[in-house]
């Protein structure tokens, strides 16, 4: 190797060092480039390398789930198939239970309904209907004395209690109630027969046989075993085929516990149930059923009753039941053709002060005064001058202390109510 | 890059030159013996040869004296890296006075060496290419730009290219005008030699 020296500063060299130190720089970069270019060459060869066993890895790893999703699909067809005997049984069970409960469930709110009468007061009609947004329980009951006190006691019973219409009688009131019973959608259990397979996991779809498929031929099957449990009633059952099947019967008030359980088969539900009062000693029984086309119900699948809730039903029905017996009819004939709605007579004075409370009063110039009451029963405000009529009372006086009326020769004044227990004594 | 690490391990010769134009001294010492540092290079060889360099004889590395001279170092140097300092005499240079700063913050490199070709041709009024300038600076406001032909250069450029290829080693080459000093050669060293022995004295080797 032949180099010049490169002098210092304050030497002399005349022979070509500065090319040869431009030569040696020159080479040196070159070789830095190079080396440069060699490292940049080997980094983007290293990423192509593992771009390319990135994409295997990611190939075998699809390949791998695809694999292990169809040997999963495998299994699980085959421990469904395995299972279709066991969810039969269980499917079958699971049915029972729900026919067990739709045959209880009607009666049990009617009894319900009818531990909550006292002595004085009577069911007149009752009904119970299978709606759309669940069950609608519609009855009238009447009685005499305080209807509130029967509200409050029904009202801690069903807090969605409605009242349909409150009618005075001579001798006591109607009242029509109604109330709704939500279908709450249970969520079946993992171990439920009707439960599918997880669909999710790797989308894996399933189409087990369908476990409630009936032929016609178990229709009538079914259709006859019910027919036999209704024939268990009694004779005078009328039966009429349509669409659904509906009977009407007359039972006695010591056949009443009888209805328990309704007869109940698979692929028919309970569409009605109503109870009516006749003159007679007799009560006028309906009820409806409509196919379900294999559909479960909208509720879900409910358990049995418990003997205990059975036991209960009964108690509460036979109770009535005897009560009903040593009492007279409160009501006849005339109430169930409607004809109650035209007995509408003046109310007592007693009455007038308990349905209506003085509110206040008001003049303008130039008009007459007004006042202002309120309903207790709706709790609407009424609005009433000189010459109106309220219940056939007339309004004969209206001023700041109260509103006095007037029917023949009876004469009341309502007054503000005494609110804060420091009113005079009268 | 073994090789080169082993020959960084041997101690270099350094083979000083006086070259007259028609005569030719030189002067080849070897590093010190082991244990004493402060004796003097040992001398292993001087030779003088009186003949036209710059003469139409033919190339200089063809005579047969260079070729004995070559094969005598050759055998003398077993693998150490020669370094040779040619000191040719003061009237074959120039001496140009380089103010300071004249070139500071407009050119470096290349550009600056360039620069200090064509201030010295001027001055000179000879081509840039037929001359070497070397900048020399001797204190913080003094510079000099000393300058000489390039064929005398050239023709000493070759005489190291030749020994180079003889030796087939590392050779490193230096030229530089001998000055106006004035020494007294060491015992063992011809007075006509004494020149080419502080050449080669002058030589500051690496500390091994």
């Amino acid at each position: 190797m032949l180099v010049w020296y490169r002098p210092q500063p304050n030497e002399v060299n005349f022979l070509p060092w500065i090319e040869g130190y431009l030569s040696a720089r020159r080479r040196k970069r070159q070789c830095l480039y190079g080396s440069a270019l060699g490292m940049v060459m080997l980094s983007v060869g290293a990423l192509v390398w593992l771009y390319f066993n990135l994409l295997q890895a990611q190939a075998g790893v699809h390949r791998h789930m695809a694999q292990g999703a169809q040997h999963l699909q495998v299994q699980q067809q085959r421990w469904w198939d395995a299972s279709l005997h066991q969810r039969r049984l269980e499917w079958g069970q699971v049915q029972q239970g729900q026919q067990a409960f739709d045959a209880w469930w009607p009666v049990h709110q009617l009894s319900r309904v009818l531990i909550t009468l006292q002595p004085y007061q009577q069911l007149v009609s009752w009904q119970w209907q299978s709606i759309n947004t669940g069950q609608q329980v519609v009855f009238t009951i009447t009685g005499g004395g305080r209807w509130q006190d029967w509200w409050q006691r029904a009202v801690k019973v069903w807090p969605s209690l409605q009242v349909e219409a409150l009618r005075p009688k001579p001798d006591g009131w109607t009242l029509e109630a109604r109330y709704l019973i939500p279908a709450l959608p249970l969520s079946l259990p993992s171990k439920t027969p009707l439960a599918a397979p997880p669909a999710h996991v790797f989308a894996i779809q399933l189409t087990p046989q369908s476990l409630s498929a009936a032929g016609v031929g178990t229709k009538v099957e079914v259709l006859g075993s019910m027919m036999r449990q209704v024939a268990n009633y009694g004779q005078g059952i009328e039966i009429v085929r349509g669409q659904g099947v509906q009977i009407k019967m007359r039972l006695d008030a010591s056949h009443w516990a009888g209805l328990a359980p309704l007869p109940s088969a698979p692929g028919w539900q309970l569409q009605d149930l109503s109870v009516q009062q006749t003159p007679s000693q007799q009560w006028l029984v309906s009820l409806q059923w409509l196919p379900n086309h294999d559909t479960p119900p909208s509720h879900g699948f409910r358990q049995a009753p418990t003997a205990a809730l059975q036991a209960t039903t009964y108690g509460n029905i036979e109770h009535y039941a005897k009560a009903f017996q040593n009492l007279p009819l409160l009501v006849q004939a005339p109430l169930m053709q409607g004809a109650l709605a035209s007995i509408n007579p003046a109310r007592g004075k007693v009455q007038l002060a308990e349905d209506f409370v003085f509110m206040g009063y008001s003049q303008q110039q130039g008009q007459g005064p007004v006042a202002w009451f309120k309903v207790l029963l709706t709790g609407q405000l009424l609005r009433v001058e000189v010459g109106h009529h309220i219940d056939n009372w007339r309004v004969s006086a209206v001023g700041s202390q109260g509103v006095n009326l007037t029917l023949g020769q009876q004469s009341v004044t309502l007054k503000h109510p005494c609110f804060k227990q420091v009113c005079q004594l009268e | 890059m073994l090789k080169q690490l082993t020959w960084l391990r041997i101690k270099p010769l350094v083979l000083g030159m006086d070259w007259q134009v028609d005569n030719l001294r030189m002067v080849l010492l070897g590093p010190a013996s082991k244990g004493n540092h402060q004796t003097a290079p040992k001398l292993l060889g001087q030779w003088h040869w009186s003949w036209p360099l710059l003469s139409a004889n033919g190339p200089v590395e063809a005579q047969p004296p260079w070729q004995d001279f070559i094969a005598q170092v050759a055998g003398l140097r077993a693998k150490a890296p020669v370094h040779v300092n040619v000191g040719i005499p003061n009237h074959l240079c120039t001496w140009l006075h380089c103010p300071a700063g004249l070139f500071e913050g407009r050119a470096k490199g290349v550009a600056l060496q360039l620069g200090y070709q064509r201030m010295a041709a001027k001055a000179l009024n000879i081509e840039p290419a037929n001359l070497r300038v070397c900048y020399l600076q001797l204190g913080p406001n003094l510079s000099f730009l000393v300058v000489t032909k390039r064929h005398y250069s050239d023709h000493i450029g070759q005489l190291i290219m030749s020994l180079h290829d003889a030796v087939q080693g590392s050779v490193v080459g230096r030229i530089e005008p001998q000055g106006l000093t004035q020494f007294v050669a060491p015992a063992g060293i011809d007075d006509a030699c004494a020149m080419a022995w502080f050449m080669a004295h002058k030589v500051r080797l690496p500390a091994c």
